[in-house]
């Protein structure tokens, strides 16, 4: 709380120049804001100032060869924007609903195709045993095989992500221009300023967003509430947590 | 080091370990909070059940879609003001809109691209004042469904119980698992990229791309 406690960090991972972050190590869900964002507004505007100045800056420099820039640009952004925040988290959100049919559909008796299906038709034999509501038996499986399937979703992601960028964007044609203008401009400099494009582009890249929008399903399932027992069940995990091989 | 050396960086924000391992539970601390408590584990468990229901207030699926429209405003102000209907008079971004239209106007034969040209010109800032305003009314709204001086309450109580390190542990854990993108963050990306599309949009007249007329313009402009 108000002891001590606030530190400076410089925010990391290559928005060092940029973006300085400042917030109570002490008790970070202090305000209603701390659960709405983390990156700074004004940043923003700090970062696209940035952006603007840089590209005029490089973009003089390369004088008649400006349209190296204006390509590299063009190519970077459509990278960046390939993949746009609604729809990563509405893959995200039906990733997880997917789970939710699986288990539901081994807990109707039928039969799955599904690299887990054995682990979780084990999991929900596991929790029938200690709870007589599905929603409650379902829930805890979801819970308990969420950080794999996490794997496996990413896993997929990623595939999907690199082939359709593969269509979009020749990063060997990418990096001929980065080096092109780098001998003109100075490696530093264009390193600056793709630093500057991630810090205005990138504020929340598509893997976490498409990783959040899996959070939404997984979330209710905590804050279930077991019919039969009043409790939720994040609850009912800690509670019942006398089995070493369990969630926790 | 040139940060976008591989395409994976288009799309990977953070060390995927740092998301996908289980090593960390943050269960497995509250149950030794839990235990520590005693009596009063009810505590935390109110607690946690506040903090898991704040993480799912504001989905990133509706930030997206919010931004999206809100970013669509802008655009229906400036068509607005070139058909001259001024229906949107009283709209906050009128004044600014208009000053870029009127001095731009005779500018671009293509009607789309006027349009382009000043979303683009004031979109950074008029995005700030956006997230701004979003912001302040969703944690009033905040406000209808937790109460954040309880839960401070309940925090300051627990770490007089269990001391502080366990519990900022334990918010730091909830955060990494729950929070991987803040709601807000993706509100300020979605608006991000309607503003990428403007900067991208190539005008019909002179086949270049609006953030080429934007630069070409300010390499004109006296310093």
């Amino acid at each position: 709380m108000g002891m001590s406690g606030t530190k400076r960090y410089v925010f990391l991972c290559e928005r060092l120049t940029i973006i300085e972050l400042e917030w109570s190590y002490m008790n970070i869900f202090k305000e209603n804001i701390d659960f709405l964002k983390d990156i700074p507004l004004d940043s923003v505007l700090k970062a696209d100032e940035e952006f603007f100045s840089v590209m005029k800056s490089i973009r003089e420099r390369l004088g008649d060869k400006k349209y190296w820039l204006d390509n590299y640009v063009e190519k970077v952004l459509e990278a960046i924007n390939n993949r746009q925040a609604s729809e990563c988290s509405e893959d995200g959100f039906s990733a997880n609903c997917a789970l939710r049919h699986l288990c539901t559909t081994i807990l109707n008796g039928e039969e799955a195709e599904h690299p887990l299906y054995s682990e979780i038709k084990a999991s929900l034999e596991k929790y029938q045993k200690g709870f007589q509501e599905n929603e409650t038996v379902r829930s805890l499986a979801i819970i308990t095989a969420f950080p794999e399937y996490m794997k496996i979703s990413v896993n997929e992601y990623l595939q999907a992500a690199a082939e359709d960028l593969g269509n979009v964007i020749d990063s060997i044609k990418l990096k001929e221009y980065f080096d092109s203008i780098s001998a003109i401009v100075g490696e530093r400099e264009m390193e600056r300023f793709n630093l500057a494009i991630k810090c205005r582009f990138m504020i929340a890249p598509a893997l976490s967003i498409y990783l959040q929008g899996m959070m939404n399903d997984y979330l209710y399932c905590f804050l279930h509430r077991d019919r039969e027992t009043s409790r939720l069940v994040f609850q009912l995990l800690l509670d019942k947590n006398s089995d070493p091989q369990g969630v926790i | 080091m040139n940060i976008f050396i591989e395409t994976q960086r288009f799309y990977v924000g953070m060390p995927l370990h740092a998301v996908v391992d289980k090593d960390e539970n943050f269960l497995q601390l509250a149950l030794k909070i839990r235990q520590q408590l005693g009596e009063r584990a009810f505590k935390l468990d109110e607690y946690l059940a506040t903090i898991l229901n704040a993480a799912n207030l504001w989905s990133v699926q509706q930030a997206s879609e919010e931004a999206e429209v809100d970013f669509a405003d802008i655009r229906s102000v400036c068509k607005d003001i070139i058909d001259d209907e001024n229906a949107l008079y009283d709209h906050e971004y009128y004044p600014a809109l208009k000053e870029y239209i009127d001095k731009n106007r005779s500018r671009f034969q293509e009607r789309y691209t006027l349009i382009i040209m000043a979303c683009a010109a004031v979109a950074p800032e008029f995005m700030v004042r956006m997230a701004k305003k979003h912001f302040d009314s969703l944690a009033e709204e905040f406000n209808n469904v937790m109460d954040v001086v309880e839960l401070r309450h309940i925090y300051r109580e627990l770490t007089y119980a269990v001391g502080e390190q366990d519990v900022d542990r334990l918010n730091e854990l909830i955060k990494r698992r729950f929070f991987i993108s803040m709601a807000g963050d993706v509100y300020l990306q979605a608006l991000t990229e309607q503003y990428l599309m403007e900067l991208q949009y190539r005008d019909k007249e002179t086949s270049r791309q609006i953030i080429q007329i934007m630069l070409d313009d300010a390499a004109k402009a006296p310093e």
